[in-house]
C-alpha cells in the first residue's frame, strides 16, 4: 500500500503536467495566427465570373455595374429604423457581420506592413462594393466630382459631354452584356454637336473598351475544350487577364462621360450594325439648356416645348400654359426628353388638369414578408402626388392635346405622356419612347460622394408601367418626318381629330 | 487536520494542471524568447489575436476607433429599406462590402476570406483531407477518371486502379459531371463509406467498390534517382504547406540509402505557402546564420535562422530549378541557399512576390489575409516586384512548354520529362560538372 502511493502521486502529477500542457498547445492551435506565404489563385484555375470583376475593380479602383445619369430623381425618403444596434464593446467577440466588418477594419489598422488609404477611402470602397454587388446598373456610389456634375442636371446645366445615358443589359449571342445607351446628347452640347443619337452605345474610353461582361465568362467554353491542356489553358487565361487590364470598368467610363474630366476624351460610338468611330470632346464648358420653350403656331395653335425636367420647369410650363391658354389646341413637345425630376413632372400635369391623379411609384416594402412576395421582395404603391405646385393659380387646359414623342423621350417623360394621353385623350405622335420606367432616389453623403439607388418603378394612374417596352405612339411617324421640320406642323394638324376616348380607371 | 492536508493536496495539482496548460500555451513564445532575448515584440507578435486586441485595449490604444463602420452601416440600411430589387442577406452583402474596403487598399494579398474560402485555406495549409486519396482528372471525353491512388490510401487498399473512369459515385451517374463536384461527392466524414462503380479498361463488367474514408496526406512531392549513373536525385516540391518537410525528408533517406551524391530540387510552379515550412525545408540546404530577414511595420529586422535539427542528412552538391512560377516560399529557400552559395539557379527568373501574409480568423468563422512584414534574403536584398535571377539561366520556348504538355498527358503517373525539359537536362549537367570540379556530400560543421 505504501509503495503504491509513493509512486501513485508523482505518476499522477506526471500525468496532469502533460495531459495540461497538451491542453494549452491545443488551444494555441486552436487560436492560430499561421503566416502564410501564398500567391492568388496560381495559374490552373481561372477566374468565374464576379471574380474577375473583383479583380478588376481592384485594379482601377472603381467598381461595376453602374447606372445611368439620366435620373428621375426624388429626395430622399427616411429609412426605416435600423434593424439591430450594434454596442462596440460587443464587437470585438461578436459573430455577426457588423462585427465582422469592424474586426477586419480594426486588424487592418492594427497590422498592415504599409501605409493604408484614409478611413473615408475604405468607407468609399465598402460602398461601392456593396452597391455594385446589387448587379444592378442603376444603382452605383458617385465620387465627388461626377456628384457635382449630377446635381447640376436638376438645374438643367449639363457638363461633361453633354451625353445623358443609362445602362441597359442586352444579350448578345450566350452572353448578357451591360452597354451604356445614350438616352439624349443635350441639343446645343459637344455630344449633340458630334452627331451623337439616342440608342448609340458607347463601346470605348480613350481606348480602353469598356468592360460590359466579364471576359473569363466569355471564354468559359473556350476553357473547358483546353481542360486538359494546361500550357494552351495557362496562354488563355494570361490572353484574358491582359484583355481585361486594357479594359476600364463600367464605373469609370460612367464617370469620365459625364465629367469628361480627361479632356480631350475620346469615346467609341456604336450605331447598330455601322462600324463604330471615335468622337473626341476638347471642351468641357457645361451646356445650358431651356428647360421649356413655347410659341404660337401659324394656326393659333400653342406649342411648347418640355426639353428636360429641373427644378424650374413647374412655373416655366406653367407660365407658358398661361399665355396659350386661349389656344385652341396644344402640342407639347417631349422628343428626346430625357426625363429628370419627378416633382415637376407631377406639377405639370396638375397645371393642364389639375386635381387628377398622376400616377403611382411601386416602392419596397421594407416592413414586409418578403418570402411571401412572389417577386422576391414585398411591395407597396405609393400615389404621386404634387408636391411642388407651380407658384401662383394653376392655369388648367381645355383644348386639344396633342403629344410628340420619340425614342429619346424618357422615364418621366414617359410618364407625363401617358398621363396625358390616359387621362385627357392626348394623341401620342411619333415613335416608341426609350422605356426607362425605373426610378432612382439619389442619397448625398456628407463627405461631398453620394449613391444612386433603384428604388421604384413608376406605374402610370391606370396600373401600366412601361420599363424596357416603352409606350407606343398612336399615330407613328418616320424616323426622318419624325426629326424632320414637318413634324410639328404634322402633330398640329392631328389636332382637328378631337381627343381619344378616356378610359376610367 | 487530514480535510486540510487532503484540500492542500487538491489545491496543488489544480495548480499545477493550471500552470501547465499555460505552459503549453506559451511555450512557443518563450522559444521565440530564448531566440531573441529582449526583444519583447517578436514575443507579443505570435500571441493569438484575441490577446493581441485585448492587449491594444488595455494600452490605451486607439485602434477600436469607429472607422468606415458607421458610414457603411447607414449605407447598409438605406439600401435594405429602399432598394427595389432582389437582395441577398445581410452577411452576403457585408461580404461584399468588406471586399470593396480591402481593395481600395490596392494589394492583392490583403484580402477577405469567407468561411468556405477559410476552410478550403485551412486544408490546403494542412496536406490534409478526408477522403479515399485518388489524385483525380477529365479525359477528354469529359470523364473524371483516376490519375493515381496516393500511398496508403483507403483508395490503393481498395485496388483502385490508374485509368479508371468514375462512372457513378453512390447511386448518382457522375459521367460529364463537374470534377468539383463529383470531388465533393467522393469526399465525406472520416470513417463512412462510399461506393464508387468504375470503367476499367480491358474489364467487361464495371467495378463496384465500397472504400472507408479516412484521412489522406495530400503528395506534395515527387522524388526518385534521375541519373542512376551518377546518382544524381531529384526531389520536386508542390508546395510548402504541413506535408512538405515531412515528406522532403523521406524522399531524402530514401535517396540518401540509394546513394545519391548529387540533388536537383525542383521548385519550378511552387507557388509557396507557410513560412515556418520554409524555414524548416531551407535549413536542409544551408548551413547557419538566417533563412530570411523579416520587417513587419513596428520594429525592426527579425531573422528566422537554420533549425539544426534538419541537417539529419548530407548537404549535397545542390541544382534549383526555378522558374516564375516560383514564388514566395520558394523565393525565400531559393534566396537563402543562393545567397550561402550551397546550390546553383536553373532556370528563369522567379516571380518577386516578396511579402508576408498573417491570416487571422474571426469569429464568424471567416479570416482575413493581411499582409505584414516585407522579407528580404540572407543578404538582405528585397525580391518584391523584382525576384531572383537564376545563376544559370535557361528560357523554354513555347514548343518546349508543349512537347512537355504533351508528355505529361501522356505519362500522367511519370511526370518528369527529361529528354524535353531543357531547364532539368541543365541541371543535371551542371552537378556533373560539379563533380567533376570535386564537389561531393559533406556533413555540416
Amino acid at each position: 500500500m505504501n509503495r503504491l502511493s509513493t509512486v501513485f502521486w508523482p505518476v499522477l502529477v506526471i500525468l496532469l503536467v502533460v495531459a495540461g500542457f497538451g491542453v494549452g498547445a491545443h488551444l494555441r492551435g486552436a487560436a492560430v495566427n499561421a503566416m502564410l506565404l501564398h500567391r492568388l489563385p496560381s495559374v490552373g484555375q481561372y477566374s468565374r465570373s464576379g471574380v474577375a470583376f473583383e479583380a478588376q475593380a481592384s485594379r482601377l479602383g472603381g467598381v461595376l455595374p453602374l447606372p445611368g445619369n439620366s435620373p428621375s430623381v426624388r429626395l430622399a425618403q427616411a429609412g426605416s429604423a435600423a434593424n439591430e444596434s450594434y454596442n462596440s464593446d460587443d464587437l470585438l467577440s461578436n459573430d455577426s457581420p457588423m462585427a465582422t466588418f469592424q474586426q477586419v477594419y480594426s486588424l487592418l489598422k492594427d497590422q498592415f506592413v504599409d501605409p493604408l488609404p484614409t478611413d473615408t477611402q475604405m468607407a468609399h470602397g465598402a460602398a461601392s462594393a456593396l452597391l455594385a454587388s446589387l448587379d444592378d446598373p442603376n444603382s452605383r456610389y458617385i465620387e465627388s466630382p461626377e456628384r457635382g456634375v449630377l446635381e447640376q442636371q436638376s438645374k438643367g446645366i449639363y457638363g461633361g459631354s453633354g451625353l445623358l445615358f443609362t445602362v441597359r443589359k442586352v444579350t448578345v449571342g450566350d452572353l448578357l452584356e451591360r452597354q451604356i445607351t445614350v438616352i439624349d446628347a443635350i441639343p446645343g452640347s459637344p455630344a449633340a454637336s458630334a452627331g451623337i443619337q439616342t440608342g448609340d452605345v458607347i463601346t470605348a474610353v480613350d481606348n480602353h473598351w469598356v468592360i460590359g461582361y466579364d471576359p473569363f465568362e466569355a471564354q468559359t467554353k473556350e476553357f473547358k475544350k483546353l481542360a486538359n491542356d494546361e500550357y494552351a489553358l495557362d496562354k488563355a487565361i494570361t490572353a484574358t487577364e491582359t484583355k481585361i487590364s486594357q479594359g476600364i470598368s463600367l464605373s469609370k467610363a460612367q464617370e469620365q462621360i459625364d465629367t469628361a474630366s480627361t479632356a480631350p476624351l475620346t469615346l467609341t460610338i456604336q450605331r447598330g450594325d455601322a462600324p463604330s468611330r471615335d468622337v473626341t470632346f476638347n471642351d468641357n464648358t457645361p451646356t445650358k439648356i431651356n428647360d421649356v420653350t413655347s410659341h404660337t403656331l401659324s394656326n393659333g395653335n400653342g406649342y411648347i416645348k418640355i426639353a428636360a425636367f429641373t427644378d424650374a420647369t413647374a412655373a416655366d410650363f406653367n407660365s407658358a400654359l398661361t399665355a396659350l391658354s386661349s389656344a385652341p389646341g396644344l402640342v407639347i413637345d417631349l422628343r428626346d426628353c430625357p426625363g429628370g425630376l419627378i416633382d415637376p413632372a407631377i406639377a405639370v400635369a396638375h397645371s393642364v388638369a389639375p386635381g387628377s391623379d398622376f400616377g403611382a411609384i411601386s416602392l419596397r416594402d421594407s416592413h414586409a414578408d418578403a418570402s411571401k412576395a412572389s417577386a422576391g421582395f414585398g411591395k407597396k404603391l405609393e400615389e404621386l402626388t404634387a408636391s411642388n405646385a407651380a407658384p401662383g393659380a394653376v392655369a388648367g387646359y381645355h383644348g386639344n392635346i396633342d403629344v410628340l414623342v420619340n425614342k429619346g423621350t424618357a422615364n418621366t417623360a414617359e410618364m407625363l405622356a401617358a398621363f396625358l394621353h390616359d387621362r385627357i385623350g392626348a394623341r401620342l405622335i411619333g415613335g416608341s419612347t426609350f422605356g426607362d420606367g425605373l426610378a432612382q432616389t439619389y442619397f448625398p453623403l456628407s463627405d461631398g460622394s453620394a449613391f444612386t439607388l433603384t428604388t421604384g418603378e413608376l406605374q402610370t394612374d391606370l396600373g401600366k408601367t412601361f420599363n424596357m417596352t416603352g409606350l407606343t405612339p398612336d399615330v407613328a411617324m418616320t424616323p426622318q418626318e419624325l426629326s424632320g421640320d414637318t413634324a410639328v406642323a404634322k402633330a398640329e394638324s392631328l389636332l382637328s381629330l378631337g381627343p381619344l376616348k378616356v378610359s376610367k380607371s | 487536520m487530514s480535510v486540510v492536508k487532503r484540500l492542500f493536496k487538491v489545491a496543488v495539482l489544480v495548480v499545477v494542471v493550471a500552470l501547465s496548460v499555460v505552459g503549453g500555451f506559451v511555450y512557443p513564445n518563450i522559444r521565440e524568447c530564448l531566440r531573441h532575448p529582449g526583444d519583447l515584440a517578436s514575443v507579443l507578435s505570435v500571441l493569438p489575436l484575441q490577446m493581441k486586441i485585448g492587449l491594444s485595449s488595455a494600452m490605451g490604444d486607439e485602434a477600436a476607433a469607429e472607422g468606415p463602420l458607421q458610414m457603411y452601416q447607414d449605407t447598409l440600411y438605406t439600401v435594405q429599406s429602399n432598394y427595389y430589387g432582389k437582395l441577398s442577406d445581410g452577411r452576403t452583402l457585408t461580404y461584399s462590402a468588406i471586399r470593396g474596403m480591402m481593395a481600395s487598399i490596392g494589394d492583392r494579398y490583403t484580402r477577405f476570406l469567407d468561411p468556405t474560402e477559410y476552410a478550403k485555406m485551412q486544408e490546403d495549409n494542412q496536406g490534409e483531407f478526408v477522403g479515399i486519396g485518388t489524385q483525380l482528372d477529365v479525359n477528354p471525353q469529359n470523364q473524371v477518371y483516376v490519375v493515381k491512388t496516393l500511398p496508403n490510401s483507403p483508395a490503393l487498399h481498395a485496388h483502385v486502379m490508374s485509368g479508371d473512369i468514375i462512372a457513378k459515385v453512390g447511386d448518382k451517374t457522375v459521367l460529364g459531371m463537374d470534377i468539383t463536384r463529383v470531388v465533393t461527392m467522393i469526399r465525406g466524414q472520416p470513417r463512412t463509406p462510399v461506393t464508387l462503380t468504375l470503367i476499367r479498361k480491358g474489364v467487361e463488367k464495371p467495378v463496384v467498390v465500397t472504400i472507408t474514408r479516412n484521412y489522406v496526406h495530400q503528395e506534395v512531392v515527387v522524388s526518385r534517382m534521375l541519373d542512376p549513373q551518377h546518382k544524381i536525385g531529384y526531389i520536386s516540391l508542390a508546395q510548402f504547406n504541413e506535408e512538405s518537410d515531412v515528406q522532403i525528408n523521406k524522399a531524402m533517406d530514401q535517396l540518401q540509402k540509394q546513394g545519391m551524391r548529387a540533388l536537383v530540387f525542383d521548385l519550378r510552379g511552387n507557388p509557396g505557402g507557410l513560412l515556418n515550412i520554409a524555414q524548416d525545408v531551407a535549413s536542409r540546404f544551408v548551413p547557419a546564420g538566417p533563412i530570411v530577414w523579416v520587417k513587419e511595420r513596428e520594429g525592426g529586422m527579425q531573422s528566422l535562422n537554420v533549425e539544426n535539427d534538419k541537417h539529419n542528412h548530407p548537404l549535397y552538391p545542390l541544382a534549383v530549378l526555378v522558374n516564375d512560377g516560383s514564388a514566395s516560399a520558394s523565393e525565400i529557400t531559393s534566396g537563402a541557399i543562393k545567397d550561402n552559395g550551397t546550390g546553383t539557379l536553373v532556370g528563369e527568373r522567379t516571380f518577386g512576390k516578396g511579402l508576408v501574409q498573417t491570416i487571422i480568423p474571426l469569429p464568424d468563422k471567416s479570416a482575413v489575409a493581411i499582409t505584414t512584414a516585407h522579407y528580404f534574403t540572407p543578404a538582405k536584398h528585397d525580391i518584391n516586384h523584382k525576384g531572383i535571377e537564376p545563376d544559370v539561366a535557361v528560357t523554354l520556348t513555347d514548343a518546349d512548354e508543349k512537347a512537355m504538355n504533351d508528355y505529361v498527358n501522356n505519362h500522367p503517373d511519370d511526370p518528369i520529362d527529361l529528354a524535353n525539359d531543357r531547364q532539368l537536362q541543365k541541371a543535371v549537367s551542371v552537378l556533373i560538372q560539379k563533380e567533376q570540379d570535386g564537389a561531393k556530400p559533406h556533413g555540416w560543421s
